[in-house]
């Protein structure tokens, strides 16, 4: 056991390291004074109150929500049938398609961004909703795609094929096997997707207009310019939500495809 | 005779370059038991694939009851397919799993009821209906494979190796069980396997493929009696299989002279002298010791090995020349002769010796 | 849909009607379900690389975007000193964060990987939790405990090791522990699978061949490890090279990294050729750097 002890503090220590920041956002919620001091003289709740009442947050709120609901749509719809074709079928040059879904993920989001903005500059969009998905949609994909394959390849296609020999169409099989099966990975690629396209900043940052703000530019602003601890508040909340989203992601993903 | 109902006519499938299957012909009557008995890889599974419609003959037409199935997806033909590893649904339950054929069917909710139940009932399972996939045994789940084939009431079953996964007990009673079943329903049959005891066992007819053509096909009797090439006899059954050289031919006798040895033969089929062929002699037509002295072909061996098999006992011989074989003896018999390491004579009578041309003796 | 295959009708073996009648049907299936996808990408990624390149060589003259073709934004960059300063600090940045989460990392996934079924999945969990934790969060949370009031100088304070309160922030330091706390789990999880992949009855091998715990680390974990190795630091090197958010809440005006460069001459300057140029540089040398990673250590993602 003894032997251990070196292993065994340095993992206590990461984890502490990696939680820590988290839960200073947490404690620094309920501090009641304004200049976010430690230690906290007075804990009180009122800048959750204040983090209520204010419109801008609530605005941001709906809008992150919108956005990332729109984009785990499409990204879920798109990455699912791209899944498909690469798992159900063989085909020349399969290898670079694949790399191609997944390169937004290695690529500097910078760059992405400034495509982006360039893109919608050429188009004459003033920055707006659109392109803001469609970056989302971009970064979501990979997760999607990564996903919905591992649960297809978790049931074979002979699946399918039994079901061809009794009856069913292409879409009979579709509708009564493949989507039933998939259904788990699919939802749970859907809620990674919602949850990158919720947290994104640069992306958003570089290329909405001044009329969409989601809830990581607004976190932003509120540091740069208009420091106030109902970042604190709405933050803790946000980081609430998101453990929300990460157990619904496990419980979503503990059921079987195959037998 | 009856209209077949199942009919390859000059079936062939490449792959690329590779030649999966080659001109394959045949005819099932209705109602028979038929078995594709094969090693691995000899084109039988892409034969049964072809008649399901999962692979589409490159030449060659298929009909079934009748009708041509060409360009017909697997779900327009009147066939039902038990998979190799069952590929049952595992989100259903066994009642749903027998009932999907009826439902893509759109039959009404109370006739698929009542088919379910029948079928349930000729499997034997009868109050499995509710159970989940992952909750039965590995026999359970192979009836209800069955069941769900079946009550379509295909044209034609195939069943492609639906035993390999069960154990020795377990298989040969399921065996049985899928003799019952085709006997009461009196469907087709089209058993794919690489197992020639199971082929034997069960079929009424057997095809033996090979690199993708069929090397004979018969009753299990004549293919074991009088196998048409030399394939057949060492795939099906054990054989002793010798080549040698035609010294004399006279009508439907010859002579063929092996190293150290000259042995008469049975020949069917036309050919000179001097050509080259194989001899098999079945390891149980062969006598040793006393009963050899008054064989027609007699030769000394020397005693390598003895396996013993429970009621019986193989014996490894070889002649002074290096001739190999296998010789099988009741345990009875085994008394009277000696043991390891000694020489004894065995023998074998012309009838017993079977002739096939060498060309045909690749496995 | 079954495994189907696309075959190439080059090569001229014989195929027979109905085969080929399969093989169009299939063929359709598959444009079908790829046409979204590649859409999408085209639109995307692929037009926008393209609008990038073009824009990278356009002039700016009098704070005007003009079409003419120039290469000065090129020169600029490959010239000016400032600019090659910016590159070697990110990449000692980069550098710094991938050798410090690798040497954190592996000894956790280690210790993780080891662990029975139960604790494994709550540790596995624990991991997740702040890597699913918004970036922009957890960034500035560092603000606060690095602050002058904040949390860690409280406690060198009360502990006796200083009187006045440290200047954590907007240091290379402060970036540099930011980072690796966001890019931790980025390096754990791929040394937690490869780890976990790995027969533990090998190290038993190894020991009972005679082995102490240091040889067997190093001629039997970590050569069989090596792939996780090599993913998790090529994931991290790059991500953190075009780190944006942290240098830019927690660095100072000497801590800039590229990707804080670009945005400022995009969103400031309004330099858009000029940052795109820088854009398309960085683009180039990422590419560059995966490219030789991935002939180095010759794996597929």
């Amino acid at each position: 056991m003894t032997r251990d002890l070196p292993q065994r503090l340095l993992t206590t220590l990461v984890y502490v390291f990696l939680f820590m920041p988290i839960i200073m956002v947490v404690v620094m919620s309920l501090n009641a004074s304004r200049y976010s001091v430690f230690p906290v003289p007075e804990w009180s709740f009122v800048w959750y109150e204040k983090a209520l009442e204010d419109e801008t947050i609530g605005a941001a709120l709906k809008n992150s929500l919108v956005i990332a609901l729109v984009s785990a749509v499409l990204a879920t719809i798109i990455g699912t049938t791209v899944s498909i074709a690469l798992v159900r079928f063989r085909f020349r040059f399969q290898n670079l398609v694949r790399s191609a879904f997944m390169s937004p993920l290695i690529f500097p989001e910078m760059i992405l961004a400034v495509m982006l903005l360039i893109l919608s500059a050429s188009l004459n969009l003033q920055g707006g909703f659109w392109i803001v998905v469609a970056g989302h949609v971009l970064v979501g994909l990979p997760f999607v795609i990564t996903v919905v394959s591992a649960r297809l390849h978790g049931f074979d296609s002979s699946l399918e094929e039994a079901a061809q020999d009794l009856g069913a169409n292409e879409w009979a099989t579709f509708r009564r096997i493949t989507m039933p099966l998939a259904l788990p990975g699919i939802i749970g690629g859907g809620l990674l997707a919602f949850t990158t396209s919720f947290d994104n900043f640069i992306i958003t940052y570089l290329v909405a207009g001044s009329d969409v703000v989601t809830i990581p530019i607004k976190i932003y602003s509120m540091i740069r310019l208009e420091f106030s601890p109902k970042l604190h508040a709405f933050s803790t909340a946000i980081v609430f939500m998101t453990l929300c989203l990460l157990f619904l992601y496990r419980m979503v993903l503990r059921r079987q495809a195959s037998y | 005779m009856l209209q077949p109902d199942v009919e390859l006519t000059g079936i062939t499938k490449h792959f690329g370059s590779v030649v999966a299957v080659d001109n394959v012909s045949f005819a099932i009557p209705r109602g028979d038991f038929f078995s594709l008995l094969g090693p691995s890889g000899c084109g039988k599974t892409t034969i049964m694939r072809m008649i399901s419609g999962f692979e589409q003959p490159t030449r060659g037409t298929i009909e079934i009851a009748g009708q041509n199935m060409s360009g017909k997806k697997p779900y327009e033909r009147p066939t039902n397919l038990v998979f190799q590893h069952l590929s049952l649904f595992p989100h259903m339950s066994v009642a749903q799993n027998i009932a999907f054929g009826l439902e893509m069917k759109r039959t009404s909710r109370t006739e698929t009821d009542r088919q379910v139940a029948r079928m349930l009932e000729l499997v034997h399972l009868a109050d499995y209906g509710q159970r989940k996939i992952s909750q039965l045994s590995g026999g359970q789940k192979q009836r209800v494979a069955i069941a769900r084939a079946l009550v379509n009431a295909p044209a034609v079953l195939l069943l492609d190796e639906p035993l390999g996964a069960l154990d020795l007990k377990l298989r040969e009673q399921m065996q049985l069980e899928l003799k019952r079943i085709q006997r009461e329903v009196g469907t087709t049959f089209i058993y794919v396997t690489h197992d020639q005891k199971e082929a034997i066992t069960m079929s009424d007819k057997i095809a033996v493929v090979n690199h993708g053509r069929i090397e004979q096909m018969d009753s299990a009797v004549e293919i074991y009696e009088n196998p048409k090439t030399a394939f057949v006899a060492n795939f099906i059954g054990e054989t002793n299989l010798l080549e040698g050289n035609l010294s004399l031919v006279n009508g439907s006798a010859a002579t063929v002279s092996l190293p150290g040895v000259d042995i008469r033969a049975a020949l069917n089929f036309k050919a000179a002298k001097g050509t080259g062929v194989s001899l098999s002699v079945r390891p149980e037509s062969l006598v040793m010791g006393q009963g050899a002295t008054s064989a027609t072909n007699r030769l000394n061996t020397r005693i390598e090995d003895i396996v013993y098999l429970g009621s019986m006992a193989h014996y490894r011989l070889v002649s002074q020349e290096g001739l190999r074989f296998t010789a099988e003896v009741t345990q009875k018999a085994m008394a009277e002769l000696p043991v390891r390491g000694e020489t004894v004579l065995i023998g074998w009578e012309p009838e017993d010796g079977r002739l096939f041309e060498t060309r045909q003796a690749a496995a | 849909m079954t495994m189907s295959s696309i075959s190439s009708l080059n090569n001229s073996q014989y195929i027979g009607d109905d085969e080929q009648l399969a093989e169009k049907r299939q063929r359709r299936q598959l444009v079908g379900l790829l046409t979204p996808g590649a859409v999408w990408l085209f639109a995307f990624l692929l037009l926008p690389m393209f609008v990038l390149l073009a824009m990278s060589f356009n002039s700016y003259i009098d704070a005007q975007i003009i079409n003419e073709f120039t290469l000065e934004n090129y020169r600029r960059i490959f010239t000016e000193p400032v600019y090659g300063k910016v590159v070697l600090r990110s990449f000692t940045i980069a550098i710094t964060v991938t050798a410090v989460t690798l040497l954190l990392g592996y000894p956790v996934a280690h210790f993780i990987a080891r662990k029975t079924s139960k604790y494994k999945d709550l540790l596995f969990l624990a991991l997740i939790i702040p890597f699913w934790t918004s970036i922009v969060i957890r960034t500035y949370a560092w603000k606060i405990l690095l602050g002058n009031s904040g949390m860690v100088n409280y406690l060198l304070r009360e502990a006796g090791l200083i009187d006045l309160p440290v200047q954590f922030l907007f240091s290379t330091s402060a970036v540099v522990v930011g980072l690796v706390h966001v890019f931790l789990p980025f390096m754990i999880m791929p040394l937690y699978a490869s780890l976990d992949k790995l027969d533990p009855s090998l190290e038993e091998a190894a020991s009972d061949l005679g082995a102490n715990r240091i040889r067997t680390f190093l001629r039997v974990t970590l050569p069989l490890t090596l792939p996780g190795v090599a993913m998790g630091s090529l994931l991290v090197f790059i991500l953190a090279l075009g780190s944006f958010l942290t240098p830019d809440l927690l660095g100072g005006t000497n801590t800039l990294m590229i990707s804080n460069v670009i945005q400022a001459e995009f969103l400031e300057s309004g330099n858009w050729p000029f940052g795109g140029a820088m854009a398309v540089s960085f683009l180039c040398l990422s590419l560059v750097f995966i490219f030789s990673y991935n002939r180095l250590f010759r794996f597929d993602q």
